[in-house]
């Protein structure tokens, strides 16, 4: 007989597959959890595979492996195609690529600080006499003492008589006259401050003792590293200007489209603060400015570069938006109208005010009436500036201010500063009316 | 005819030509419906009118013999409890057979029978074989659940269903043997149960992973 059935029922909280008691219901979950979930079911789906695989290789039966194919490649393009994928777990790996890049970038740095710190020393100041010049420079970076060295650290060549030792004026080390380059001390000054002048080259200058710096070949090339650095950071691309100018010349544009408008507008509405000539000249200028912009875009769009590269497609871009912008903002001004349209407008507006004078003129005429039928009424009162006395004479203020306005108008004019324009003849305008009331009132 | 020898050869040593099968069988139903006295009943023959609530799981064995077959259950008697109910599916995965449990004067235990049927085919493995037992039978004078409802309600599941009193013992020893006469007793049947993981129908196929293409 067997035991289990006879002797004992196991009960608690059994593991099913160990039959260990837990004693709780949450350990058995986490035993069950931690020990036998995965297994269980990894191993089966495996085996299950394997066992599939087996059958198919040891039956060779392709009609099942080609369904089985199908299916999985229906199922890669129907099924998942479409699903966007999610970002699954990620790590970001910037601050260790920091870290590394910034170590090796250090090391350079500090090295090149420390030889322009001296090459600054070494430059400043420098004692064009040669005796005094050699004491200035081992005063500013020690030399190594070259008594024990009896080859040149850098060819190995033994010194004697004929190769004698020289000296790295920036890290002290000694090396024969092969081995050492010369850094020009025009450019070292270029280096110590970047705005001095540029000096001019001159590559068959050939560089000595006397005009530049024995430098080791070590030191020159973090120097002239360094040189580069400086020099890519503070020029500017020729597409770079070419685009700040095209960008100012579009600064420009914005205003002159809008004074245009404005001066249009004006026309349209039969003033006559400007004139014809004046909305054809600032049309000119907008004109003008378009074309500048053209052609820098077009300079922009022919610099060399690799089709496919991103510069090309920069440059592509560029040329796409500025004439975008000359033909939507430049190109799309208003019609100006012609002369009889300004005419015909300035003649209704004319009339209207005609209309308007005589109606007023008439009202007044009534009242005047109204008035003198009416006794003891006062008699309008006149009241006449001093200097309406004698109008007409040429020392009246207001005419004199009116004449010099008119000047002002005219230079503002010639110089298309047309806001210019617009303020003062308001002003001439308001001048006008003034003195054609004074005129009124001194008649009457 | 199928005799059902109570422990009769749990091991095969003297019958060189007889089969064993194993499997593993899981009682499911509401709390004090009957479960652990059907299976003492099974097992031993007994009968306790106090029996104790179960407390997580209780483990028993028994061995029926089967023409040249020994089919060998495992049984898993869960606790019926509400708070041990997020145990259950420990026990049931991997089980090829179970037996749900109702008693048949209480209208809710059948219910949750429902309920514990549909849980096992949603989750437990798809070849699951299921019984429904309406257990206190002998205590017909108090029914709810009529047999017919019951019945049609098997019927439309695909369950075995029997009415059984573990007191009287009616239909205890047949339902387990209805059982072991509908699970398959082929090798891979054996095999598959020696595994006790679930079956892994060719539908439901491990999807490649889609990461890198």
């Amino acid at each position: 007989m067997a035991t289990a059935n006879d002797d004992e029922i196991l009960e608690g909280f059994l593991c099913p597959i160990c039959k260990a008691d837990l004693k709780s219901a949450s350990q058995l979950t986490n035993h069950f959890e931690s020990l036998h979930q995965e297994d269980q079911d990894v191993l089966k789906s495996l085996k299950d595979i394997f066992g599939k695989a087996k059958t198919i290789i040891l039956n060779n039966d392709n009609a099942d492996l080609k369904e089985t194919f199908a299916r999985a490649l229906k199922f890669n393009y129907q099924d998942y195609y479409d699903e966007e994928q999610v970002i699954g777990v990620s790590r970001s790996s910037t601050d260790y690529f920091k870290g590394v890049r910034f170590s090796r970038l250090e090391r350079y740095a500090t090295e090149t600080n420390k030889l322009l710190i001296r090459l600054d020393k070494l430059i400043c100041n420098m004692p064009s006499d040669p005796h005094q010049r050699k004491i200035h420079e081992q005063d500013a970076v020690p030399w190594l003492d070259g008594s024990s060295v009896n080859l040149c650290p850098n060819c190995a060549k033994p010194f004697h008589l004929t190769r004698r030792q020289h000296h790295c004026r920036l890290c002290g080390s000694i090396l024969c006259h092969d081995c050492s380059v010369f850094l020009d001390i025009e450019v070292a000054k270029t280096i110590i401050n970047p705005s001095a002048p540029k000096p001019v080259s001159n590559p068959e200058l050939k560089l000595t003792e006397k005009n530049g710096l024995r430098l080791c070949e070590h030191c020159y090339n973090l120097i002239k590293l360094r040189k580069q650095v400086q020099e890519t950071r503070n020029t500017k691309t020729e597409l770079v200007t070419a685009y700040e100018e095209m960008r100012s010349l579009m600064e420009q544009a914005k205003p002159a489209v809008a004074m245009y408008e404005k001066m249009c507008q004006s026309l349209f509405d039969g003033e006559t603060t400007y004139n014809m000539s004046d909305v054809n000249a600032m049309r000119g200028r907008i004109g003008k400015l378009a074309e500048g912009i053209d052609l820098l875009s077009k300079q922009i769009v022919s610099f060399p570069a690799e089709p496919g590269t991103r510069q090309a497609r920069l440059q592509n871009a560029i040329r796409q938006a500025a004439g975008h912008y000359i033909k939507e903002d430049l190109l799309s001004l208003r019609k100006l109208p012609t002369e009889a349209q300004i005419e015909e407008v300035r003649r209704q507006r004319y009339e209207r005010a005609e209309k308007q004078i005589q109606m007023e003129r008439e009202r007044m005429e009534r009242e005047r009436q109204r008035r003198e039928g009416a006794p003891g009424a006062a008699p309008p009162p006149a009241l006449t500036p001093a200097g309406a006395q004698h109008d007409d004479d040429d020392d009246n203020p207001l005419l004199e201010q009116m004449n010099i306005i008119r000047g002002y108008i005219k230079e503002a004019r010639q110089e298309l500063r047309f806001e210019e324009v617009a303020i003062l003849e308001a002003n001439l305008k308001e001048l006008k009316k003034e003195y054609k009331l004074q005129k009124l009132s001194s008649r009457s | 005819m199928a005799t059902n020898r109570t422990g009769a050869a749990q091991r095969p040593n003297g019958a060189p030509q007889t089969k064993v099968c194993q499997f593993k069988l899981v009682l499911l139903g509401e709390s004090a419906v009957g479960k652990s006295s059907l299976v003492l009943r099974f097992v031993k023959g007994q009968f306790h009118e106090y029996q104790e609530s179960t407390i997580g799981a209780a483990f028993l064995t028994q061995a029926i013999r089967f023409d040249d077959t020994t089919v060998k259950f495992e049984i898993w008697d869960t606790a019926g409890q509400e708070r041990y109910h997020s145990l259950a599916p420990m026990y049931y995965r991997g089980a090829q057979s179970a037996i749900v449990v109702y008693d048949i004067t209480n209208q809710d235990t059948f219910g949750r029978a429902k309920n514990w049927v549909k849980e096992l085919q949603r989750q437990a493995s798809p070849s699951i074989v299921i019984a429904l037992a309406g257990n206190k039978s002998d205590l017909a004078a108090k029914r709810m659940v009529e047999f017919e409802e019951a019945q049609a309600y098997a019927d439309e599941n695909g369950l075995l269903f029997m009415e059984t009193s573990a007191k009287t013992a009616m239909n205890v020893n047949d339902i387990f043997l209805a059982i072991a006469n509908k699970l398959p007793k082929s090798e891979a049947g054996a095999a598959g149960a020696a595994g006790g993981g679930r079956r892994l129908a060719d539908g439901e196929q491990p999807r490649p992973s889609q990461c890198c293409k």
